[in-house]
């Protein structure tokens, strides 16, 4: 989830190069509704940017945990964010990777979650 | 009571007050003729009871009180005083015909400030120990006075610098943003380049690669002119470069020019049948004006189309962006053109909150004026008045 059409092409790029299959949204609400749909496979890692129109990051959390329970206790989230000041975002995700993210770390994080498909 | 003041040369409340506190008329006459200054105003009790009554309203530099009275005796009263906030500090000055050293029997006053004066009195020693107080007040008021405004300007520091903070925060983290795309890209073209993968740079992979790249740096120098520009607002030294131009000219060149970023925003620019608006201008900043108000009219106008007219007249332009998406409240009319302001919450659109602010500031150096008329959901039209006419001059807005 990234409102930066290039941030989000770049990550799609990155995942799907080293074989995981990629879902993208532009904002909270479009994550939320794909996600609900059930021809949507569950998804091994979530990554979250914070600020984003229509639906922010943290929005998105207290939806995705209040109208898809399972899918909000059972999978990683991790927030992708520039703002060094907000220690309160961890509380609910399962870490925070500061933008300028690296793509070492990505490929760490996605290794330690999801097994890419064959 | 008894409220008698001296003929007003000053205003009242530039006038120091002194109490006179005596159970007879005559003495209380006799203080007040001796008293009597143009620069105080003089209020007389004939009990400690009236005294206390004074004191409430009003803010005495000294109390003269008559140790004996019936009833309430000159101590007691400043036992009472001492006992309040509002009159523990008036410095007393006991009028007693009594030995001195009676009058030191009464301790613990807490302004210290306690003196005494003999009856019969001495007009001379009466007068200089008067002025001494007054002149006491004076000096405490004064320092009270540039406390107060050290205060102020204390606070207003503190204000300036939490603002400043603030906007480092934003303009950092806005900063980030570009970066991080330009820094994913960068990564991935190098793991591209280690696997050997020259699929990844067909021509046509490249120029998609070298546009994003263009945006973003374009982005960064975005963010960088408005952080200088408002540095430059701030200290009062944005200078304008006047000359004279055709503004149709320059909106029917803004729209071309920017025509791809419409297209990417899915929505239409429409130009008025604009002919002719020649002024004189400082160019760069109006086309600064005209970028930031079609970008805004993009960013918030839901991909509907956007229509920019202008009008000319003999002594000033008009222009008016239109668009017909999300529209900004009323209550937010005026706030938008304030720095750090948008129409919506802060971490749903990012940018700085300055582009409206650094607008009104260069229309105002042309000692031109921006409006909005909108409502909620039902889009927005800026209306920019520009005087046709100004010298070089600089912008000093009022902070």
């Amino acid at each position: 989830m990234e409102d930066d059409e290039d941030i989000r092409s770049s990550l799609q790029e990155f995942f799907e190069g080293d074989g995981y299959p990629v879902l993208s949204a532009r904002d909270g609400q479009v994550a939320i509704d794909l996600l609900a749909l059930s021809s949507t496979p569950k998804p091994g890692l979530i990554l979250l940017d914070f600020m984003m129109p229509v639906m922010n990051g943290a929005t998105f959390l207290s939806n995705l945990q209040q109208k898809l329970p399972d899918i909000f206790t059972s999978t990683p989230i991790f927030f992708m964010t520039a703002r060094t000041d907000t220690p309160q975002l961890a509380i609910k995700t399962t870490g925070v990777l500061m933008k300028p993210m690296d793509l070492d770390e990505l490929a760490k994080v996605a290794t330690r979650y999801c097994t890419p498909d064959a | 009571m008894i409220n008698i003041s001296h003929p007003q040369s000053r205003r009242k409340t530039d006038q120091i007050k002194i109490l006179l506190v005596d159970d007879l008329n005559d003495n209380l006459l006799a203080l007040e003729g001796l008293l009597r200054r143009e620069d105080t105003q003089i209020f007389k009790a004939k009990s400690g009871i009236e005294a206390l009554e004074f004191m409430i309203p009003n803010e005495f530099a000294l109390a003269l009180i008559d140790v004996q009275m019936p009833g309430m005796s000159g101590f007691e009263l400043a036992e009472l005083m001492r006992g309040a906030k509002k009159t523990k500090n008036i410095p007393i000055i006991f009028v007693t015909a009594t030995a001195k050293n009676q009058a030191f029997s009464f301790k613990g006053y807490e302004s210290g400030a306690v003196d005494f004066l003999l009856k019969p009195l001495d007009t001379h020693a009466v007068k200089s120990k008067v002025n001494i107080f007054i002149e006491l007040y004076r000096q405490k008021s004064e320092l009270e006075r540039t406390l107060n405004e050290l205060k102020k300007t204390q606070g207003e520091l503190e204000q300036a610098v939490q603002i400043r903070d603030e906007f480092m925060s934003i303009a950092s983290h806005e900063l980030k943003t570009p970066l991080t795309s330009l820094k994913l890209q960068s990564q991935l073209r190098k793991r591209a380049v280690l696997k050997g993968d020259p699929s990844a740079f067909t021509l046509e992979r490249l120029k998609k690669m070298f546009d994003a790249d263009e945006r973003q740096i374009q982005r960064i120098t975005h963010l960088i002119d408005d952080m200088l520009d408002i540095s430059r607002i701030n200290s009062g030294k944005l200078t304008m470069n006047v000359e004279q131009f055709d503004l149709c000219e320059m909106v029917r060149d803004i729209a071309e020019r920017i025509s791809g970023h419409f297209t990417a925003a899915h929505c239409t620019v429409e130009l008025d049948n604009c002919k002719s608006a020649i002024g004189n201008w400082d160019r760069f900043r109006i086309e600064q004006v005209l970028i930031n108000l079609l970008t805004n009219a993009m960013r918030y106008g839901a991909g509907k189309p956007i229509s920019i007219q202008v009008k000319a007249s003999p002594a000033k332009a008009q222009i008016i962006v239109r668009d017909q998406g999300l529209g900004v409240a009323h209550v937010d009319h005026e706030r938008i053109f304030q720095r750090f302001e948008r129409a919506v919450p802060g971490d749903e659109i990012s940018g700085l909150g300055l582009g409206l602010y650094i607008v009104r500031q260069i229309l105002e150096a042309h000692h031109g004026s921006i409006r909005v008329e909108s409502e909620l959901g039902k889009g927005a039209a800026f209306f920019v008045e520009l005087p046709v006419g100004v010298e070089n001059t600089e912008v000093h807005p009022g902070i």
